[in-house]
């Protein structure tokens, strides 16, 4: 377990993140499925998720699953710059504390396994 | 204003159709012995299901409140762990995904809360310009 390998988690979370505001980006084109089809973001978004995947999938032979789980659920934290930046998204208390506590949660639950 | 609280509801009730699709996906094939072909291709749906569900979701509320339902999905793997597999759940595990549900709670109330107050429409008709 190296810190390079905790890195490359925290990145892999950053793409999911990116890849979440692509696919929202799809829906604001795009109302129906076939619609959805023709839209380049659904590609992008498809695709960043997927990186981020086949990273952390890497990622889990190298780190602890304890560890690999919560650094994935940091994407969250990340959305939440993401939208502010790119959707204009309040980054509220509410919002703020809502993540901090679903955090925990997930590293308590990681702990257990 | 109802309709902007209506609005983050759906997205998040979405979300959670999405967390369970996705999460009964993987449970079959979890469950499956071996490669078979029908539970791998019925997995693949309903995974596929969740998945377009979520892209779905993702319009009807703010980015920054729906993303983050998708932790739901430790809660429901839990869940569906315990009923379904017939695994123990550790205390600690139990915790855990109170927690996540109490953190998602606030979550969904800060959506419904900064919804209100946005002046500003949450979909982007437009297709978005990022500034």
């Amino acid at each position: 377990m190296t810190i390079g390998m905790i890195l490359l988690a925290v990145f892999s979370s950053l793409i999911a993140s990116i890849a979440s505001f692509f696919l929202k980006k799809t829906t604001g084109r795009a109302s129906t499925i076939p619609e959805m089809l023709k839209t380049w973001t659904l590609y992008v978004g498809g695709i960043l998720y997927l990186i981020s995947a086949c990273i952390g999938i890497y990622i889990l032979k190298k780190i602890d699953y304890s560890v690999a789980v919560p650094l994935g659920a940091l994407t969250y934290v990340w959305t939440l710059f993401v939208s502010r930046v790119l959707l204009k998204e309040k980054i509220t208390f509410r919002k703020v504390l809502g993540i901090g506590i679903i955090l925990v949660g997930v590293i308590i639950m990681a702990k257990s396994v | 204003m109802l309709d902007a609280i209506k609005k983050n509801g759906k997205g998040i009730l979405l979300m959670f159709v999405s967390a369970t699709a996705l999460c009964i996906g993987q449970l079959i094939w979890k469950k499956m012995d071996g490669i078979q072909i029908l539970p791998l291709l019925l997995g693949f749906v309903i995974y596929g299901v969740g998945a377009l569900v979520m892209i779905m979701a993702f319009k009807y509320g703010e980015l920054s409140v729906l993303q983050p339902m998708n932790s739901m999905s430790y809660v429901i793997s839990t869940i569906l762990a315990y009923f379904v597999l017939n695994e123990k759940i550790s205390r600690m595990r139990l915790v855990g995904i109170i927690i996540i549900i109490i953190g998602v709670v606030v979550l969904a109330s800060a959506g419904a809360a900064s919804s209100k107050d946005k002046t500003s429409s949450d979909e982007n008709k437009d297709g978005g310009r990022a500034s």
